[in-house]
């Protein structure tokens, strides 16, 4: 696996700091003043990216650069930080942006090192589904939504208008090119989608 | 010379140094009392310069001394043999002896009690008006005894005892204003308290008072020349003028002239109404001259007040500021922290393990000095912003003002998420305090801000060949917050007491505050 973490403070000494504090954690980290200067192709390999950074960032806005990062990283998790804590932004950061967490300044280390590892995790989960995703057929789609969403198999014939045996071709399908089993494992490649 | 005001020293009656100011007195009243008889009229003198010594000592080392006073002149006048009479002429005598140095005793208590003013605070006001009270309220007290002395059946008719008095009044009036504020001068010189007197014998004003006497001197010589005898009344308004102008000093020097020119000078044969009249209106002179005078130290010692406490009010809002602020420089305060915590625990991490790369090593030793010395800066700042204002005015480059405001306020301005941006420079110096105009701005700046949130303000500088100044712009899109319009008026404050003027203009929907100052004000000031 070949996890990536992205830090973004306008500060480049915490930025750098940061990245190092990852390093030593043996993560790979990257530290950027400018969100310009940030890669903007997806990575190759099965490896989640963490992206970690200050809401406020000079002319630029933490949750601005949140977007489009996801634009061209889909599986990407965002950490926010800020020394400037408002309960609004938190929110924000969470249900609008999708952030993994928001950290306040002076950093907690410990919550930040946990946060950033449980974002890894999903990003490379995010990134697994995303790529079996990537596999499956359209209409293999539109059964994996609606087993997601918990119809049966002959629910789903009615509403596609199609063949029981259909259906469960295409469950059988979705199964040997996700591995996927249980209704959860659905939900997530949904999730995913 | 401000030294009518030192403090009475603590002296004691019955104390080695009140002995020996109790027999000078005694000395000095025999000579100065037969000195006085050169300007007997009646049984009075129209110069009783021992009044002088008496309201000094009296108005210097506390009223207290009246009867001890009194007693030493009741002496003299036994040892000169004056007391030798029948038993009930000896008790009036007595009594019109002892009377008058009490009554200046009591003169100075009424004074300074309805005046309510701390000895050291003391204004030459109060001793003005006392200078004209005592020798007032002894007169009065001579009233009853002017009727029982034998020798007042001389006079013949009530009138005249009554004009008698008043010639007392105007020789102890003379002898206290020509005598009394020298005295009190030398006498505070010996306790060496140096005093800094208003500033005001500025060589413009010392020669519009040399325009004064030299005006009023021509008039009277025209009065004189005219035939309409000894016109004094020119100098009553010249005196008045330069007391106001210049100071109690100077004008008893115009007054004193003017009273010395009266008893020494008159031409030989000149009737006794005519001398009296010109002896009330040199003691005139002096009253109005030294109130004038005492009237225009208290306003400047006022004014000198009022700056005292807008210093202090400057200050009060400093710390409001900073106050105001704390949240703001709290946070701006975490964002280093987080580098040095984070550093911190990697050194305690490496301690432990006991190794750590060399490069590592020197790479956390430089954030560590970078993020402490950004620490240091931001407490230097907010200390020096929170400092006391004691300094007087100096030459400030704006420049220099604005860099440090826009430090001030720059943690604020991230919480509000508005741009700070300076543009121009002016490195023309002008005269005030640095941290005062500091205020002034970072109020400005900071009403700016909470106007205009998530927009940018700009502080503008620049200078014309006579002017330099600042000014701060923006674009309300808030409506004004509380607080708003006391920084404002502190910042005007501020402006005005450095020569400046603040105004505001809109131009469309931008709000401009421009504050101009004097360029190389400092000589005149």
């Amino acid at each position: 696996m070949a996890d990536a973490i992205y830090v973004i403070d306008d500060d480049l000494d915490l930025a750098q700091s940061l990245a190092r504090l990852f390093g030593r954690h043996g993560l790979e980290a990257h530290a950027f003043a400018d969100p310009a200067g940030l890669p903007s192709v997806q990575r190759g390999g099965e490896g989640g990216l963490c992206i970690v950074t200050d809401i406020m960032l000079g002319d630029d806005n933490g949750f601005d650069v949140a977007q489009s990062i996801r634009a061209w990283a889909p599986s990407a998790a965002v950490l926010f930080m800020t020394a400037w804590p408002h309960t609004a932004d938190a929110v924000d950061a969470i249900r609008r942006h999708g952030g993994i967490d928001y950290l306040e300044k002076p950093i907690d280390e410990e919550r930040l090192l946990r946060s950033v590892s449980e974002g890894l995790a999903w990003s490379r989960e995010r990134t697994l589904a995303a790529r079996a995703i990537e596999r499956l057929s359209a209409r293999e789609r539109e059964v994996l939504g609606l087993v997601a969403d918990g119809k049966s198999s002959k629910a789903i014939a009615n509403v596609l208008g199609l063949s029981l045996k259909t259906v469960e071709d295409h469950r059988a399908a979705i199964r040997a090119k996700t591995g996927a089993h249980l209704l959860e494992d659905y939900v997530r490649l949904w999730r995913a989608l | 010379m401000d030294l009518d005001r030192a403090q009475p020293p603590n002296t004691y009656v019955l104390s080695p140094f009140g002995m020996v100011l109790i027999a000078t007195y005694a000395v000095l009243f025999a000579v100065l009392h037969s000195l006085a008889r050169t300007w007997g009229i009646t049984i009075y003198s129209l110069w009783y310069p021992i009044a002088g010594v008496r309201f000094a000592f009296l108005w210097r080392y506390g009223a207290k001394f009246a009867w001890p006073f009194a007693l030493a002149e009741l002496l003299v006048q036994a040892f000169w043999g004056r007391l030798d009479k029948p038993p009930m002429e000896a008790l009036v005598f007595g009594l019109s002896v002892v009377l008058p140095p009490l009554g200046y005793g009591l003169g100075i208590r009424l004074v300074r009690a309805a005046r309510k003013e701390k000895p050291e605070k003391e204004t030459a006001l109060s001793m003005a008006i006392a200078m004209a009270v005592a020798p007032a309220v002894a007169a009065s007290f001579s009233l009853p005894w002017a009727f029982l002395d034998q020798r007042a059946s001389l006079i013949a008719h009530v009138v005249d005892r009554l004009a008698a008095i008043l010639t007392f009044l105007i020789g102890d009036v003379l002898g206290v204003l020509l005598l009394a504020p020298p005295l009190l001068w030398a006498l505070a010189l010996r306790s060496a308290k140096s005093r800094h007197a208003p500033k005001r014998l500025t060589t413009p004003r010392v020669f519009e008072g040399a325009a004064a006497v030299v005006l009023a001197f021509l008039v009277s010589w025209v009065a004189y020349s005219a035939e309409l005898g000894v016109r004094l009344e020119p100098f009553v308004l010249a005196t008045v003028w330069i007391g106001l102008r210049l100071g109690p000093w100077a004008a008893w020097s115009v007054a004193a002239s003017t009273a010395l020119y009266v008893l020494f000078g008159l031409p030989v044969g000149t009737p006794t109404a005519d001398r009296v009249e010109l002896h009330l209106l040199a003691a005139c002179i002096a009253v109005a001259g030294y109130l004038a005078g005492g009237y225009s130290d208290a306003e400047i010692r006022h004014a000198a007040e009022i700056t005292q406490r807008d210093r202090l009010l400057f200050q009060a809002e400093r710390l409001k500021t900073l106050r105001a602020m704390s949240v703001a420089i709290i946070h701006e305060i975490s964002q280093p922290l987080s580098t040095l915590a984070v550093e911190a625990k990697h050194l305690r991490d490496a301690s432990q393990v006991g190794s750590m790369g060399e490069e590592d090593l020197k790479f956390t030793a430089q954030l560590i000095e970078r993020k402490s010395s950004s620490l240091a800066d931001l407490v230097r700042t907010l200390r020096r912003f929170g400092a006391r204002t004691t300094e007087p005015a100096t030459l400030v480059a704006l420049s220099e003002v604005a860099s440090e405001a826009v430090t001030v306020v720059q943690s604020e301005a991230k919480a509000l998420k508005v741009r700070l941006e300076v543009e121009g420079a002016s490195r023309e110096q002008i005269v005030g305090n640095a941290l005062e105009l500091q205020q002034a701005l970072v109020n400005l700046l900071r009403n700016a801000m909470s106007a205009s949130p998530g927009a940018s303000v700009m502080v503008r500088l620049g200078s014309t060949p006579a002017r330099a100044f600042f000014a701060v712009e923006n674009t309300p899109t808030a409506t004004a917050a509380d607080g708003m319009g006391v920084g404002l008026i502190i910042a005007r404050t501020i402006v005005e007491a450095s020569g400046g003027e603040l105004r505001r203009s809109d131009i469309g929907p931008r709000v401009i505050y421009r504050a101009d100052f004097p360029i190389k004000a400092f000589e005149h000031g």
